[in-house]
């Protein structure tokens, strides 16, 4: 028989025997992944939905999940849970689009200064349009929203600056701009906040050009403050809730979306040595899993999935051997992580009873002036 | 005849304190519900007697609540972290001095989801006929060395090998913050509760927001009985009120 280039392929190159052959479970798409982290390496996330698992995943593995807004320690860690502190590396709610991360880098770094930069949807709510649901309930005036954003954009500055590893899922290629200077706004004025008007808004839907160029422009900005930053790209595996374009259905507006950031991806890989893919999008998507990994709306993606992505993650990047029973971990490791000891809270607490406890309790003091 | 009854805990004993130096036991009572690490202290009241008494008042009653106002104290006696700032409002400042800013929004649920008296006060409001009155707590002291001492006092300081000189004691400034705050969400929850809230008495304040020097209590989170004459004053004047309404309505 003759010799041929497929006849001595690795194993990983046979559907058969990569793909269809293994248990669902088994399959493990990931070739070629070149990052490490052991648990000094500071990982960021930033993205879409899905890149919400990844950081719950990191954090409660023991890695060193890089938070760079943390929120005060005065607020009790339930507190700040709620009010999306941690949720991901600073409080930027999700960035769908590589516009989005291009300009938040921007922002951040004065570079760029929205025109449309306050929505005020009633008299003590205001939001800040490129997060407006990072502050539930919203921010009781103007002047708070604006100090916040500041020290928000101070936080991010001090993310990029020392992040070890920038986790980034593309998530949207869909998205609604400032028909003024361009500011991409993370979801259409009207859904979450803000008004939609024709006249000041106008839907984009990138193609892989504009992808790559601005991913591009983002790890050339971040490279000058940040020279050791390795990157590693995901695309989410989220499909569109809904699509824009009238000329298409949400099915094929989803395949053409992620088939953008599929392709803008690999050739930011192939053009930048500090870029890396991580096929989490093909072990959620993958036909072996016939669709397991979907919750019942066929959009949300369920724990075993995050479970196989992130065991796979962790098995090539920190060298860590897949655990069996990852389903059952994965249940508990979706429990709201316990609250972090107030120490000076509890000091204080106990203080403060003792103190209530004696306040009036001499003998000669007034309790006896209770008539029950 | 109207009576008043007071229920509260350690900030009651401010307004019983001012009523047994005044001798007048008659017209106002003070009872106090016993506390988490001593629930059963003599002369104490548990929530379910508090519940009994005031389902024994008649409508021309009043009920005042001395039951709020320690999370701040939790919250705002020790140093967390940082310098932080919020605002208490929408008219607040800005301090310019902060490190760290907080939403309002975020410390307000803070507070909204530690106000661990809510359930007794709810029932004491449902078992009542008379209306039920929210008391302020006092304002915070304004003297850092002087809640430093007091707390000092104190034998067993330690936590986690720290004590309390070692956390430092808060900015007056975050305290009287914190204290704002709480009084605005424990008033906005009265309102939703139907109740009425009756603020500290303006005597009370130095002129910087915080509780006048006479009228600390010897420790380093309580007013004294000279306060406790005031609220007793507050009281009156609403009793009075509730009296003259009735005469009114005939």
């Amino acid at each position: 028989m003759a010799e041929h280039p497929y006849k001595s392929a690795p194993e990983y190159n046979s559907w058969r025997r990569s793909v269809a052959g293994p248990a669902a479970g088994e399959v493990d798409p990931v070739v070629n992944f070149n990052v490490r982290i052991n648990h000094e390496t500071r990982v960021a996330t930033a993205g879409s939905c899905f890149a919400q698992h990844i950081a719950r995943y990191l954090k409660n593995s023991g890695y060193n999940y890089f938070v760079a807004e943390t929120g005060h320690p005065i607020l009790p860690e339930s507190v700040r849970q709620a009010n999306n502190y941690g949720l991901f590396s600073a409080r930027y709610g999700n960035i769908y689009t590589a516009r989005q991360l291009l300009q938040l880098f921007q922002r951040a770094y004065g570079q760029f200064q929205p025109l449309e930069d306050c929505w005020q949807e009633a008299e003590d709510v205001f939001l800040d349009p490129f997060r407006p649901t990072a502050q539930p309930g919203g921010f009781v005036s103007e002047l708070e929203m604006r100090l916040d954003r500041e020290q928000h954009l101070a936080c991010v500055r001090r993310m990029f600056e020392n992040l070890d590893v920038f986790v980034f899922t593309l998530g949207l290629t869909e998205c609604w701009v400032s028909r003024s200077d361009g500011a991409v706004f993370p979801i259409c004025p009207g859904v979450e906040g803000g008004q939609f008007a024709k006249h000041r808004h106008v839907f984009c839907n990138e193609t892989v050009d504009d992808v790559v160029s601005e991913m591009s422009s983002f790890l050339l900005h971040l490279a000058r403050v940040n020279p050791r930053a390795q990157i590693i790209l995901t695309v989410s595996p989220v499909p569109l809730a809904a699509t824009a374009r009238r000329d298409q259905h949400v099915l094929a507006a989803t395949t053409y979306s992620k088939s953008v950031l599929r392709v803008a991806a690999e050739m930011l890989v192939a053009r930048f040595p500090h870029v890396s893919y991580f096929p989490s999008y093909e072990i959620i998507t993958g036909s072996f899993s016939r669709g397991a990994y979907y919750a019942d709306d066929l959009r949300n993606v369920l724990e075993n999935g995050v479970a196989h992505v992130m065991g796979l993650f962790m098995k090539h990047a920190a060298g860590e051997a897949p655990e069996p029973a990852r389903e059952v971990k994965a249940e508990a490791k979706s429990q709201p992580v316990a609250p972090a000891a107030n120490d000076y809270q509890e000091l204080a607490a106990r203080l403060v009873e003792v103190e209530c406890d004696e306040a009036g309790l001499d003998p000669e003091d007034s309790l006896a002036t209770g008539k029950p | 005849m109207t009576r008043a009854i007071v229920i509260g805990q350690s900030h009651s004993a401010a307004i019983a304190e001012a009523l047994a130096a005044e001798g007048d036991l008659d017209l106002i009572t003070v009872h106090r519900l016993g506390s988490k690490n001593r629930p059963f202290e003599r002369g104490t009241l548990s929530a379910e007697d508090a519940i009994k008494l005031v389902q024994s008042l008649s409508s021309e009653d009043a009920v005042f609540l001395a039951m709020l106002g320690t999370f701040s104290n939790y919250l705002g006696m020790l140093r967390s972290g940082p310098d932080f700032d919020f605002l208490v409002d929408q008219a607040d400042r800005a301090d310019a001095r902060a490190v760290d800013r907080i939403p309002h929004r975020a410390m307000a649920m803070a507070f909204d989801s530690n106000r661990g008296q809510a359930p007794t006060i709810e029932k004491i409001i449902g078992a009542s006929k008379a209306p039920v009155f929210l008391l302020s707590s006092p304002p915070p002291k304004e003297s850092n060395d002087y809640i430093l001492h007091r707390l000092l006092r104190q034998s067993d300081q330690m936590k986690y090998g720290k004590s309390v000189q070692d956390f430092g004691i808060e900015r007056p400034e975050s305290r009287l913050k914190l204290w704002r705050i709480e009084t605005l969400l424990s008033a906005k929850w009265a309102r939703s509760l139907g109740i009425s809230f009756v603020q500290a008495p303006v005597k009370c304040f130095n002129s910087n927001g915080f509780l006048a020097r006479k009228y600390y209590y010897d420790d380093a989170t309580h007013a004294n009985a000279s306060y406790g004459a005031l609220v007793v004053q507050q009281i009156r004047e609403i009793v009075q009120d509730m009296k003259k309404q009735a005469a009114a309505h005939g």
